[in-house]
């Protein structure tokens, strides 16, 4: 369905009231009738959780496919793990040499599950018609990281810049195929998860991360298409780099300060964040996350363009309690507010 | 060139990440008869204090603190090449075996924490990552280590933690070593709870930690 994602951007920041997106899929599951596996290879039965979700949580500003962010991977070959009780993700690395990332083939945008997610775009569009729909999907780094594991690829940043970079372009090509595909199939946005990129040097940040961000935004982000860029990491010192993408969301996880983020944003942009997904939604009582919930929004009250988020994608393990407690304490703060 | 000097090499080619520069130094020293530990010491692990100290302030971040680490390593090598495993021992700081607990993949952190342990003198056993709770006690009993250090980053794997505590109680052994954990969802809370001895939130403070509980333990 077609929303002006620029009126719907302005319209959350005009509002009085503060708005909510904790990236939320997997913990919504015992709503519906399926487990993880079943729905990460089902379209049909993906859309019926995000509906679930968004049903059990109607404030949330608009819906999201199930973040699992193995797909773009396992495109390029990689094999996936997949349990009941976590997020899919990749074991081991496909590539590990120069030679390796020369013979990589971009694979066709279709390949592996990919469609399993594009279904679920189609499929939600049927259910939810009051908010916007986002896919999920890897940043260009993270993806080349899971492509060649994690510490290769932080290490090949520096000993073998020019690989790298060449891995990027790989990566960069297919993240835009998949994007535009999310886009014909009906998405008004994707969540764009770059969270490996937060374990480089702002300058390394820059050069191996942004510059392809921007290359994706460049190439799908309109006013009918919002792009929403995650990194959890300690990224304070790269927030004008990952600005300078494009992206007109930006979402940061619990290793920042929001209050260090918030002034380095214009106020037209939207920022979430950033409780954190382990100790405050895994970890935590709905008594702590009402106190932690609500000190953030206390101290971003000076900020319309903030939407209270979790600081990253929440386990499917994580207990309704804490997240209704999170969802009351925003509620409870609006309610203070009057609105 | 004088001892001062290639120490002052050493811990230079660690701070600058070469490789090449460190075993060229390791070279230097081994052929001026300097003392191999003296210059891991005076050298190699000033030169990692250096870049631990940086990662710790936000001015280093993990891909130098990798390359470094492979300086150090690549140097350690050759400057320890001709010791025994006896010399080798008797100046460690302890052992302590490093892994990533069962069903977890991800192994970055623990990697990190690895490289401040041997930058401070600690005789290290990596046993990768996703290690079943019983083959961690079993490497532990193996290579009679001081310390079992664990990592997990998904909450679905913390448990795991408390298993390899459940497991060396049952084996009457858990007193034997000093259990650590740390990963992004852990906490001092849990810890506390499954009875493990210290809980660390960075790897520099695993290893000021580990240092500590080995001197309590030994005191």
């Amino acid at each position: 369905m077609y929303f002006n994602m620029d009126e719907w951007s302005q319209e959350i920041i005009d509002a009085k009231d503060r708005r909510v997106l904790p990236v939320l899929y997997f913990p919504c599951l015992p709503l519906t009738p399926y487990g993880v596996i079943e729905t990460v290879n089902d379209g049909k039965k993906m859309a019926e959780a995000m509906k679930a979700t968004v049903d059990k949580y109607p404030t949330m500003i608009c819906a999201m496919t199930g973040m699992d962010l193995s797909v773009d991977s396992e495109a390029f070959g990689a094999k996936v793990s997949f349990k009941e009780t976590e997020a899919p993700c990749v074991r081991d690395a496909l590539i590990s040499t120069e030679e390796d990332i020369g013979n990589l083939v971009v694979p066709d945008v279709h390949a592996g599950r990919v469609d399993v997610f594009l279904d679920a775009i189609v499929e939600a569009q049927k259910l939810i018609t009051d908010r916007p729909i986002f896919g999920g999907q890897f940043g260009p780094f993270s993806l080349a990281a899971n492509l060649l594991e994690v510490q290769s690829a932080l290490m090949m940043s520096i000993k073998n810049p020019k690989a790298m970079l060449k891995l990027l372009d790989k990566c960069t090509d297919f993240l835009i195929k998949r994007a535009l595909e999310y886009k014909k199939a009906g998405a008004n946005g994707i969540f764009m998860a770059e969270p490996t990129a937060g374990l480089l040097a702002p300058r390394m940040l820059e050069k191996f991360s942004s510059v392809f961000v921007k290359k994706i935004v460049d190439a799908v982000q309109d006013s009918s298409f919002y792009v929403i860029l995650h990194d959890c990491g300690n990224v304070t010192k790269s927030v004008k780099s990952m600005y300078n993408t494009g992206a007109k969301g930006h979402h940061y996880g619990n290793a920042v300060n929001m209050e260090d983020i918030l002034p380095q944003i214009p106020p037209d942009i939207l920022v979430f964040g950033n409780i954190d997904p382990s100790t405050a939604f895994f970890s935590g009582t709905p008594e702590s996350m009402r106190e932690k919930t609500m000190a953030l929004l206390e101290s971003m009250k000076d900020y319309p363009h903030f939407v209270l988020s979790s600081g990253c994608d929440l386990a499917p393990m994580v207990k309704m309690d804490v997240i209704d407690a999170f969802f009351d304490a925003c509620k409870e703060y609006n309610d203070k507010l009057g609105v | 060139m004088t001892k001062e000097e290639i120490y002052e090499q050493l811990k230079t080619a660690v701070t600058e990440m070469d490789s090449d520069m460190a075993e060229e130094a390791a070279n230097a020293a081994l052929e001026t008869g300097l003392d191999p530990l003296e210059c891991i010491s005076e050298g190699l692990s000033a030169g990692m204090q250096v870049m631990s100290d940086l990662f710790d302030e936000g001015e280093a971040f993990v891909p130098e603190l990798l390359m470094a680490a492979e300086a150090f390593e690549s140097a350690t090598g050759i400057l320890t090449g001709s010791l025994s495993d006896e010399e080798k021992a008797s100046v460690k700081e302890g052992k302590v075996i490093l892994h990533t607990v069962e069903g977890d993949i991800h192994d970055i952190g623990k990697n990190i924490v690895k490289t401040l342990f041997v930058a401070n003198n600690f005789e290290v056993f990596d046993l990768g990552r996703d290690v079943p709770v019983e083959e961690v006690i079993k490497q532990a009993e193996k290579n009679s280590v001081d310390i079992i250090a664990g990592a997990a980053l998904m909450t679905t794997t913390m448990p795991s933690q408390r298993d390899e505590i459940k497991l060396l109680k049952e084996d009457g052994i858990r007193d034997k070593y000093i259990c650590m954990y740390g990963g992004a969802p852990v906490s001092a809370e849990w810890c506390e709870s499954i009875g493990a001895d210290a809980y660390a939130d960075t790897a520099t403070e695993a290893v000021v930690i580990a240092k500590k509980l080995l001197a309590e333990k030994s005191a």
